[in-house]
């Protein structure tokens, strides 16, 4: 039987258990150091009181953005690898259009992919995070760093050059594991891909010249062939067999060869599915849906 | 403590509560700033201009409440003294308050019936 | 334990002990009762603001921490000093008066409102021989002197020449209306079993035990403490004061002292709700379990003050968790839904009356009382859902397939 209003006292219990598990978790609180994880929203009150504790970076979600930042890859020589291939990418993409990159060049004034400068003026950044889901590299990703607060020469220092920029790519792994994980996979995934494709070819192309030697052999052989037989039966016959044989060999030549070709086809689609899923994982809409 | 004093005394209270309902008004009168000007002024419309005048007609819904109102309250004004009486007037009067608050509840039933509660 | 019972009764004593020594006998024995009226006015005077600013801060912390926040915590500990903050606020804030509302009118208003809110206190026993005045009409002083709100109300919006503040106070017009009579009906239950209007009366009446432990009491006081809180404007039935629709109701145009006076109205009115539920229903000033253990644990002022603010937060509780209703909705909730219940009360309370008293009355009449008031209530609100609801399908839930993973 169904009570109308049962719902409202359901409710009102509801608020009531919020209401004791606050004070409950207060109490329990206490001895921790509260200046530290951000609270899961299961029970206690979840604010942070802001100027007095402070959430350390990291502890915010995952899919959490503040400013973009550059990744370097570090090398084992101590220098750093730039992702960013300053494609500009974006640049154009980004809707207040505060991004500046300059490319850097060679002694032969030739353009190399790589930023000479690159620059985000971050009182414009409106912390849409386009750049990140744009970038083709996974070379500029979203910060945690919130506090952005500053005393002195405002003007300047809300102008972010390549060095304040820059992180390693430990940091973005330890900021956004999931993303990270996907991302390394994906990239794992393309270079596998890509070998595959590298040796299908390579495959191809020793078979197609194994098979063009047979074919040639053999049709050679049908050309010897044919006057022994003519000498020996029925020459017509004899010619006719000839060219069977010669037709057989090449059409298997090319069977092979066409299956050779396929097979790098195939793993090419592969590379490209693995691609595609790869982005759809990595991008913060896709995991929100998630 | 006699009525005529609880009255008395009740209507001592209300200067009382007059000059305390008063004091903070005019008390604020020293300290508050008096900066005048048009905008400010205006009747508040959540920032656009007043189109109508607001002092006009209104729903005749209001009414028809207030006409059932008027009928429920002066029945809960005869059925206090009963209710105060009710132990000492025994079960007759029970039974005819029960016709009483029978009539009073055809009249609801005639009003919700014919739609008279319906908010529209 | 008896000094601490009689702790204000004492004071009084005290500062009557002034005039006595200062005046000569004969003109302090004409003017002794005129005095002590005066201190107990003072006494209620100073409650007064007190309670109001303690509600605000109260209100806030509940309500904040229903939501999982912290609320006031800036101002002293705990936030204890915003309300004065508040106060110093509104004190010191300009008074606009728009142009186009009728000043006379719209400056009475919040006098209108906050008079009654006071008065109310002249008839509420805040503990043994702590009452300002022994009414023997207390019931209809509280009635009639409540319903002035309304034309305050009134007042205010419609001085105010403002949509929102007119739209509001009619809204408030019509909605208090509608809920006195749930509460004039839901207090004749507890006339019949006290025999006597005065509140005094009616608490001594519960002696023999709290009024809420009956069925009839059970249900005369969801009534009332329901109709109360839509009588006072508080959430769920704050309709007239709906910020979402009306901006702030009939107070839009009203700022600085004026608007604080609306606000005190406000939350005295709530927490006279909240007392006068307690007086007629648990039992007022009485300690519960004095008649177990033969002694007094603890004053009976405090055992009022506590009995209230537990209803109090019930109060805050509702706006912490209940949405506004529907203007229509409300009205219909008020014609029926309280008041069918309410004439339901009374021939509950004849019988528990008529049945004989012992374990029998208690069995009985709950069983009985208890399935009317059930079958009631399933009829009333099975007749409302289906209209609600029969008209449309119910949209199912939005399928929530996976939750937001939280990083630690």
């Amino acid at each position: 039987m169904k009570v109308y209003g049962s719902s409202v006292l359901k409710g009102l219990l509801y608020t009531l258990k919020t209401f004791v598990s606050t004070y409950v978790e207060d109490f329990r609180r206490k001895g921790a150091s509260s200046n530290g994880l951000l609270r899961s929203h299961a029970d206690g009150v979840v604010t942070v009181e802001y100027p007095e504790k402070l959430l350390p970076i990291g502890a915010t979600y995952e899919r959490f953005r503040v400013l973009p930042m550059l990744i370097y890859d570090q090398q084992e020589s101590g220098e750093k690898d730039i992702r960013c291939t300053s494609c500009g990418i974006c640049a154009k993409v980004c809707p207040p259009q505060c991004i500046w990159i300059v490319q850097e060049t060679d002694e032969n004034k030739k353009p190399v992919p790589k930023p000479e400068a690159f620059y985000i003026d971050t009182s414009v950044c409106m912390n849409c995070g386009l750049c990140s889901e744009f970038c083709p590299f996974d070379a500029i990703k979203m910060d945690h760093k919130f506090d952005l607060n500053t005393t002195s020469n405002r003007q300047e220092s809300y102008l972010y050059d390549m060095e304040r920029l820059l992180v390693p790519a430990e940091y973005y792994a330890e900021l956004h594991p999931k993303a990270n994980a996907a991302e390394e996979e994906a990239r794992r995934l393309e270079a596998e891909a890509k070998a595959k494709k590298e040796a299908a070819k390579k495959e191809a192309a020793a078979k197609k010249a194994v098979e063009a030697k047979a074919a040639k052999a053999a049709a050679s052989a049908a050309e010897a062939d044919a006057p022994k037989a003519a000498k020996a039966d029925d020459p017509e016959r004899a010619a006719r067999i000839a060219a069977a044989k010669a037709k057989a060999a090449e059409a298997k030549a090319k069977r092979e060869a066409a299956k050779a070709a396929d097979g790098a086809e195939t793993a090419d689609a592969a590379a490209e599915v693995s691609e595609t899923s790869s982005e759809n994982e990595s991008s913060p809409k896709a995991s929100d849906e998630a | 403590m006699s009525q005529e004093l609880a009255w008395g005394s009740l209507g001592i209270l209300m200067i009382f509560a007059t000059i305390f309902a008063t004091l903070p008004i005019a008390g604020a009168f020293f300290f508050r700033p008096r900066k005048a000007h048009d905008g400010k002024e205006s009747t508040y419309e959540c920032g656009l201009h007043p189109k109508k005048d607001t002092w006009n007609q209104i729903n005749i819904q209001y009414y028809l409440f207030a006409l059932a109102f008027l009928i429920f309250s002066i029945e809960i004004l005869y059925v206090y003294p009963w209710a105060i009486n009710f132990q000492k007037l025994g079960p007759i009067a029970l039974l005819e308050m029960f016709i009483f608050l029978g009539v009073l509840i055809v009249g609801l039933a005639y009003a919700w019936r014919k739609g008279g509660l319906e908010w529209k | 334990m008896e000094m601490i019972e009689q702790l204000f009764v004492m004071l009084k004593q005290a500062a009557l002990a002034l005039p006595q020594a200062l005046l000569p006998a004969e003109l302090y024995a004409r003017y002794e009762g005129m005095l002590s009226l005066v201190i107990g006015i003072s006494a209620i005077l100073v409650f007064a603001p007190a309670t109001m600013l303690f509600l605000t801060w109260m209100e806030r912390k509940v309500v904040a921490r229903m939501q999982k926040r912290y609320g006031p915590n800036r101002v002293g500990k705990f936030g204890a000093l915003q309300p004065f903050a508040d106060g110093i606020k509104m004190f010191m804030k300009e008074d606009i008066i728009p142009k186009a509302v009728d000043p006379l009118l719209h400056s009475l208003a919040p006098m209108v409102i906050l008079i009654p809110a006071v008065m109310i206190f002249a008839v509420m026993p805040f503990g043994k021989d702590m009452i300002l005045v022994d009414l023997n009409i207390a019931i209809l002083f509280i009635m009639s002197i409540s319903s002035i709100e309304t034309i305050a109300i009134l007042m205010a919006g419609w001085s105010s020449r403002n949509a929102y503040s007119l739209i509001s106070s009619l809204r408030a017009a019509a909605q208090v209306i509608s809920y006195e009579i749930p509460l004039g009906f839901s207090m004749v239950a507890v006339l019949m079993m006290a025999g006597s209007m005065s509140t005094l009366d009616i608490v001594l009446a519960q002696q023999g035990g709290w009024f809420v432990l009956t069925p009839w009491g059970f249900l005369g006081f969801l009534i009332f403490f329901l109709s109360g809180a839509a009588e006072v404007n508080r959430t769920p039935f704050d309709v007239p004061e709906a910020e979402s629709e009306l901006v702030a109701g009939f107070h839009t145009e009203y700022s600085g002292m004026k608007f604080g006076l609306f606000y005190m109205a406000e939350f005295l009115g709530a927490f006279a709700i909240a007392a006068f539920s307690i007086t007629f229903f648990f039992g007022g000033w009485l300690d519960p379990f004095e008649p177990l253990l033969g002694f007094a644990i603890l004053p009976s002022w405090l055992w009022f003050m506590l009995k209230t603010y537990v209803l109090v937060f019930v109060f805050f509780w509702f706006r912490g968790t209940l949405p506004r209703l529907r203007v229509d909705l409300l009205l219909n909730f008020a014609w029926k839904y309280l008041l069918p219940m309410a004439l339901l009360n009374i021939p509950i309370a004849a019988l528990w009356f008529y049945l004989p008293a012992g374990p029998i009355r208690w069995v009985a009449g709950w069983a009985i009382g208890g399935s009317l008031i059930f079958g009631m209530h399933q009829l009333l609100t099975y007749h409302r859902v289906k209209k609600l609801y029969g008209r449309y399908e119910r949209p199912s839930r939005p399928v929530v397939t996976e939750s937001v993973p939280l990083k630690s």
